[in-house]
């Protein structure tokens, strides 16, 4: 007990997080290994190294930690950035969708969370649908957006980013709507006594109570508007994006492809988290009192 | 007016004797800051209707110090919102500033002080202070100055700069005290403002309040469970007892406009105390 107690004392917070980030990612990376020695059969001319053979394998069913992340390199660095083998211009068109989406979807999101707080009927009206909405899986309205997108002479970034931002406005919208809702009864009755507006009130105390609330919600959005633009570029037959490489990868079978790819679409949305985070430390910060 | 008969001095009466008192407003008696006029309040409910207040009448004159002092759930924060236009009676009127209280707050005649101080956490205290300056549109510069010139009436110039959070629970009342005042109003409608705060804050902020009160000539009803407090800031207490919430007793205390603490030792101050202790332990006992 004692210590635990000077173990949290005197390591400072940013490095406990790291250090549990790093035992997770060891007991992940151990039940992968297991699996990946018992899912592969050994190649028939096994090279000689302290490694399973069968981690080596060219074809594998489960590709192993080190060869995921020799794949990861390669496909990062082992290209010119502008060549369409390289990750990172297929990371970097992807995201170019992803923000566009995200924009749209803070935007969309704001925009229904003020009418939602704002209007009984709308809470009553709109929300629900709102909430239903995303109960559609997006495999399926992804090319009903494509084609009719498309029939009025929009392809290209823009279906992806509509795509993208059906799925990250979610988050934006249920968050506002908490965060506008936030502002205790005194505080707005206060601003009654000085006879406000409508205007007034919202500018003056929803929107800053809101805040906290706003960043949260936006650090999921982003993550899901990364997923939303991948999953933007599977119909639209796109030739770049991280979505037309998973479905390249999955047409040949080619697993340590779809593997790398996913880890960058992954370190892809971490990155774009951390920017938000980020920004949300870089806010003068308060605590909620009441 | 019947409500109040059972105490010897019936409202009317007492704010002539009030006013007669002071040369400076030699207005009519109608001129009263706040006047409630048979006034009721009642919510439905799962036993029917509830009587939040029950034909409450009162007549406040300018420059007054009234104190309302009773059981909780007696109607006193219903009577400070009625008069401050953010409740409605369901029956009888009320008039503030011999108007009506929908006038009163569209003009901003009044301060209100809640029982929690209701700061923003996002804003400093000054920036807190300004927000009403804010509302009515001042410039920037004034804002500044008519704030800073608040802060300092509450004795709390250098903490302009801290956040809420930073602040003790005493500050952060004073800061909503200065807030109030950067309107410059000469009504303040104060819900226990120093409840949550130990005797010896409460004290400074009370010799704080009066000596406001006597300096600016403010109109003050002020909502309270102490009755020290009451009895010590007030030049009249008003004891409430509830179910239906009404006033039960008012009782003068007749001091001189200037109060130092030494007053809660005199003779007089112990005998008004006891005047009001009995007027609640009626109240109470009506419960
Ligand atoms: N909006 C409301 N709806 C229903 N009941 C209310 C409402 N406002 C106040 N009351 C009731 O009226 C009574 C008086 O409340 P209040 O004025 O807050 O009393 P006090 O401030 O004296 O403690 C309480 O019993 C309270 O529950
Ligand atoms: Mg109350």
């Amino acid at each position: 007990m004692n210590n635990v107690m000077t173990f949290r004392h005197t390591v400072p917070g940013w490095l406990r997080q790291a250090a549990s980030i790093a035992v997770i990612l060891c007991i992940v990376l151990a039940i992968w290994s297991v699996a990946a020695t018992l899912a592969n059969p050994a190649p028939s001319d096994p090279e000689p190294g302290w490694l399973p053979a069968n981690w080596w394998n060219d074809r594998p069913i489960l590709p192993s930690p080190p060869q995921v992340a020799v794949a990861t390199w390669n496909g990062l660095f082992g290209y010119p950035v502008s060549s369409p083998r390289s990750l990172i211009f297929h990371a970097g068109v992807t995201l170019e969708a992803a923000l566009a989406g995200f924009a749209l979807a803070t935007i969309i999101g704001i925009a229904l969370a003020t009418a939602i707080v704002h209007s009984r009927l709308l809470d009553k009206g709109l929300l629900p649908w709102v909430i239903v909405s995303q109960s559609i899986p997006v495999l399926a309205t992804a090319p009903m957006i494509v084609v009719v997108l498309g029939n009025a002479g929009f392809t290209g970034l823009l279906p992806k980013a509509v795509i993208s931002a059906s799925l990250a406005f979610f988050p934006v919208t249920i968050g506002m709507c908490k965060g506008l809702r936030a502002a205790g009864s005194a505080q707005i009755e206060l601003l009654h006594t000085y006879n406000a507006s409508g205007s007034q009130i919202f500018r003056k105390l929803r929107w800053p109570a809101a805040i906290p609330y706003l960043f949260p919600a936006l650090k999921v959005a982003m993550a899901l508007a990364i997923t939303g633009a991948i999953v933007g570029e599977l119909p639209t037959g796109a030739q770049a994006g991280l979505g037309a490489r998973l479905l390249i990868a999955s047409y040949n079978g080619l697993m340590l492809l779809m593997w790398a790819t996913l880890v960058v679409a992954s370190l892809t949305a971490g990155l774009s988290v951390g920017v938000l985070t980020l920004i949300e430390r870089a806010l003068p910060r308060f605590r909620a009192s009441q | 007016m019947q409500t109040i008969s059972p105490a010897p001095n019936s409202a009317p009466k007492h704010v002539n004797a009030v006013i007669e008192s002071r040369p400076a407003s030699t207005a009519a008696p109608h001129s009263s800051v706040v006047s409630v006029n048979g006034v009721a309040v009642s919510y439905p409910s799962a036993h029917g209707i509830f009587q939040a207040l029950s034909n409450v009448s009162l007549d406040v004159a300018r420059g007054e110090f009234i104190s309302l002092i009773g059981p909780s759930g007696c109607g006193k924060t219903t009577l400070l919102r009625l008069i401050a236009d953010l409740a409605q009676p369901t029956s009888g009127e009320l008039r503030v500033n011999g108007g009506t209280p929908n006038q009163a707050r569209t003009d901003r005649s009044y301060g209100y002080v809640f029982q929690s101080p209701a700061l923003y956490p996002w804003r400093t205290a000054i920036s807190n202070v300004m927000l009403p300056l804010e509302i009515i549109g001042l410039s920037p510069t004034e804002r500044q100055q008519r704030a800073a010139g608040a802060l300092a009436a509450v004795g709390l110039t250098e903490a302009a700069g801290r956040y809420p959070w930073q602040l003790s629970g005493g500050m952060q009342q004073r800061v909503s005290i200065a807030r109030a005042l950067s309107l410059q109003p000469d009504l303040l409608l104060m819900d226990e403002p120093f409840g949550a705060l130990d005797e010896i804050t409460r004290d400074k902020l009370n010799l704080h309040l009066t000596d406001l009160w006597r300096e600016r000539n403010l109109t003050v009803i002020f909502v309270t469970h102490s009755i020290p407090e009451a009895v010590f800031l007030s030049t009249r207490v008003v004891a409430m007892s509830a179910n239906p919430g009404r006033i039960s007793r008012v009782i003068e205390c007749p001091f001189p406009q200037r109060r130092t603490l030494d007053l809660r030792n005199t003779k007089q101050f112990l005998d008004v105390s006891q005047e009001v202790r009995d007027a609640l332990s009626d109240a109470y006992a009506d419960e």
